[in-house]
């Protein structure tokens, strides 16, 4: 199967400054990929050269099997980008704005209007349809930049710090949309600082620092790189001390650490070895009151991945 | 209204929005009561004070009412067109609203003409708030109306050509202190031109001191408009090349404006030697052509060689197609091949018999035709290493963007120069006696010669044919050119490999992977 999208060896420098170094993943079809890294890792570059903004100094993106290098005006109509900062035409209004856009995607009569009716009604701005551009507040300004980047039904959606600024329901109502879209069978590439969002949504990650490729692949993977072994997490009235005691009598503990009132455990063994653990420690009267997996988190394995370096 | 619907279907989408903003925007509100106000002060001013003027005057009064109202719309077209259009250009980058447009599925040449329409739509919206005082103008006192919508034509075509250059200027600096800087010369420029602009009007109008009939106008202006025409070709090309992908040919509609440039300096060197007989016409005209086409080439001889390697590959279908096509395509190497092929078209002149080498050893002709051949001469062997050395270091790849800009700034900077030491050469090889003064060299002299011989309407007419020939040629030229690309690109598209093309290694299909 082809990727729909898929970055080969890419590199990209300004001056002596390395931005993007031998740097290749894909994302299928369906898919929300994520694209994390400290600032200055080289994500928003990556994001640029991928909807033809940019030009690498070495490397591809295929779109498709196609490249986008030597067919950026072919990628357009396939690939919609949603910048970090939107730009704003003040003396426009929504639908106005919408409109211009639709008439460059070469959409024309009632396709047009009704592809705007339907982009107005997916964002929820059919109700501000008047409302001029630059009265706008920031949530509102993405759902509108959201709303121009669906226009043209690109296959590939290419996402830059899409929920910054964006109030808490915003942001929940937002990652309805992304997945909406992948429903649909869109590509999603989406860059965030806001970790806990994309373990929520995506499907993958790809981790970046300095420019180079750290980690990439489904986020289920990743977090059983991060550890080899189940994690739980066990929470006793009892004490910290007796519980460790009870733990380290017991089969398949590997390793533990106190963590929150409680101990983090790593336990190697099957579910019912973790049922036998569970069943001994009650046995042990420890006044359990939290026995339960711990799912590595996207924050967890972007700390452990990187080590903060900026450049 | 359906056929409507389609024709606004069919609008350049920039043009909708700029016309959009501009009429919402306070600056176009603005300067439009102020355009108006001025009119309205003018036209009262000028029709109170009429009874008080002598009779000599009252009879000029058309003239001079039509010539108030003439500077008020140049500079409305001159300075406030322009900066709008500077300023419409340059806010996309400012706003962040640039990008977007780019990856909107516009072609870089859309995003400019849509530019450069909404600047020539609000030229027109200043017109119409002028055109009741000038038809005020024209029932009252008598004006003649061939001249005054010449000169109103005109004024659009000139308030076009510095939008374009505004739009230009916008699109090449992305720094805005520069912008600003650039703004100011624009500004400056601008209004340097109103002040040129309404002088010459005056020349026009008072017509004592030049008689021109209405037939010598038009031809004059058909010539003119050619002639602005081909600049604007070249502006624009360099326009849209500032924001095309690099991977894309941007020079090459500059490209084939510099060779039409040539065509057409070359067919205007000839007609004036078959209407003159005169060597010096062939000489004077040659030279200051050489400097034209270098002048012009600059952004293409200096063009990086490693641009658009693919462009080239994909251009490659049969033998004289791909002779013919390979001058077109990006990189200094073909642009310097061009540059050579003008140039040569351009001497051409030198071949006219009564200025040809022939002339030099004193056979059926006089002293200043060789001269004259020995200065053309001499300007073409330095004007070509001048262009070319820089161009060799410019398309360089390693070649970074100080030292390529520098390199384009040298190659203007030495014509001045050459232009001098043509003059030596031509001071060496006969420019030895006052008895000379009268010299193709001197251009005081050939210019003040040639301008009475402008004046006679054969002269003028034939001008014209050449020059309507000339934009027939670029029409001709252009289509055939864009029809070829369509038919590479349906063949892109469709996915069939150009014939001498070199195939590609294959892709290697990727590893399965857990995603798949």
């Amino acid at each position: 199967m082809t990727a729909l999208l898929e970055v080969k060896n890419l590199s990209k420098s300004f001056g002596d400054l390395k931005a993007v170094a031998d740097l290749s993943f894909q994302v299928n079809a369906g898919e929300i990929w994520g694209f994390i890294g400290p600032n200055g890792a080289g994500k928003t570059t990556t994001m640029r050269i991928c909807s033809t903004l940019d030009l690498p100094d070495h490397g591809d993106v295929l779109l498709e099997g196609e490249s986008i290098i030597e067919h950026p005006s072919h990628a357009h109509s396939r690939i919609g980008f949603m910048p970090d900062a939107i730009g704003v035409y003040a003396d426009t209004t929504i639908e106005e704005y919408l409109d211009f856009f639709a008439r460059a995607a070469k959409l024309r009569g009632p396709e047009r209007s009704a592809r705007i009716r339907s982009v107005m009604e997916f964002t929820e701005l059919t109700n501000l349809r008047d409302r001029m551009m630059g009265s706008l507040s920031k949530g509102m300004s993405q759902r509108l930049c959201l709303a121009k980047t669906l226009l043209h039904n690109p296959d590939l959606l290419i996402l830059d710090e899409p929920a910054s600024g964006l109030d808490p329901r915003a942001r929940v109502e937002f990652r309805e949309l992304i997945r909406a879209l992948a429903d649909q069978g869109k590509g999603v590439l989406i860059s965030s600082h806001i970790l806990s969002e994309l373990s929520e949504t995506c499907d993958g990650v790809v981790v970046l620092e300095r420019g180079r490729l750290v980690r990439e692949g489904l986020v289920s993977s990743l977090s059983t790189d991060l550890s080899e072994h189940q994690l739980l997490f066990i929470r006793s009235l009892k004490g910290e001390e007796a519980l460790q005691m009870a733990l380290a009598e017991s089969p398949g503990v590997v390793k533990t650490r106190p963590e929150a009132d409680g101990f983090m455990v790593e336990f190697d063994g099957s579910d019912e070895d973790i049922s036998r653990l569970l069943t001994f420690l009650v046995s042990k009267d420890l006044q359990l009151v939290e026995f339960h997996w711990h799912q590595v988190d996207l924050e967890e394995m972007f700390l452990s991945f990187t080590d903060g370096a900026l450049q | 209204m359906k056929m409507l619907a389609k024709f606004g279907d069919r609008l350049n989408p920039i043009l909708v929005k700029e016309v959009r903003q501009a009429v919402r925007g306070k600056f176009f509100r603005f300067s439009f009561l102020c355009m108006l106000g001025m009119a309205f002060i003018v036209a009262t001013l000028l029709l109170t004070t009429q009874n008080a003027r002598s009779e000599d005057l009252v009879n000029d009064s058309g003239t001079i009412f039509y010539l108030g109202m003439s500077i008020v719309l140049a500079a409305a077209g001159m300075v406030l067109v322009p900066l709008q259009a500077n300023r419409s250009m340059a806010s996309e980058r400012d706003d962040n609203t640039f990008d977007a447009l780019l990856i909107s599925g516009l072609r870089p040449a859309q995003i400019i003409q849509g530019k450069w329409l909404a600047a020539g739509m609000l030229m027109l919206l200043f017109v119409s708030t002028l055109a009741p005082f000038l038809v005020v103008g024209h029932t009252l006192f008598g004006l003649d109306l061939l001249v005054s919508l010449m000169l109103v034509v005109f004024t659009i075509a000139f308030s076009m050509t510095l939008s374009l250059v505004a739009i230009f200027l916008a699109c090449s600096f992305k720094n805005r202190a520069l912008q600003s800087l650039a703004l100011a010369f624009l500004a400056l420029v601008c209004v340097g031109m109103v002040a040129w602009w309404s002088g010459g009007m005056m020349v026009v109008l008072f017509q004592p001191f030049v008689s021109i009939n209405s037939g010598d106008l038009l031809v004059t202006a058909a010539t003119v408009f050619i002639g602005l025409n081909l600049l604007h070709l070249w502006g624009y090309g360099l326009a849209i090349e500032t924001i095309t992908h690099r991977e894309e040919n941007g020079l090459l509609r500059v490209r084939v404006a510099c060779l039409l440039a040539s065509i057409y300096g070359t067919g205007l060197v000839i007609l004036f030697w078959h209407l003159w007989r005169d060597p010096d016409v062939v000489t004077i005209g040659t030279v200051v052509n050489y400097a034209l086409c270098t002048g012009l080439n600059i952004p293409t001889l200096t063009e990086s060689d490693h641009l658009g390697v693919r462009c080239r590959n994909q251009i490659t279908q049969g033998k004289w197609r791909r002779f013919g096509s390979w001058l077109f395509l990006p990189g200094g190497t073909t642009g310097s091949a061009l540059y050579l092929m003008q140039m040569a078209i351009l001497s051409l002149p030198l071949l006219i018999p009564g200025n040809s080498w022939l002339g030099m050893f004193g056979h059926s002709t006089n002293s200043i035709s060789s001269n004259g051949l020995y200065a053309a001469i001499s300007a073409l062997v330095v004007f070509v290493p001048i262009a070319l050395f820089p161009s060799m270091i410019a398309s360089r790849a390693s070649t970074g963007f100080v030292l390529r800009s520098v390199m384009r700034a040298t190659i203007p900077a030495t014509i001045p120069i050459l232009a001098l030491l043509t003059g030596v050469f031509g001071l060496i090889f006969g420019l030895h006696s006052m008895a000379n003064f009268e010299s193709g060299l001197n251009p005081i002299y050939v210019i003040g010669r040639n301008y009475n011989r402008v004046r006679e309407a054969g002269g003028l007419i034939g001008w014209g044919f050449l020059a309507a020939l000339a934009l027939f040629a670029q029409f001709v030229f252009i289509a055939g050119y864009r029809s070829r690309l369509k038919k590479l690109r349906r063949q892109q598209l469709s996915g069939a490999a150009p014939v001498s093309a070199p195939v590609p290694p294959a892709v290697p299909t990727p590893e399965p992977t857990d995603l798949d």
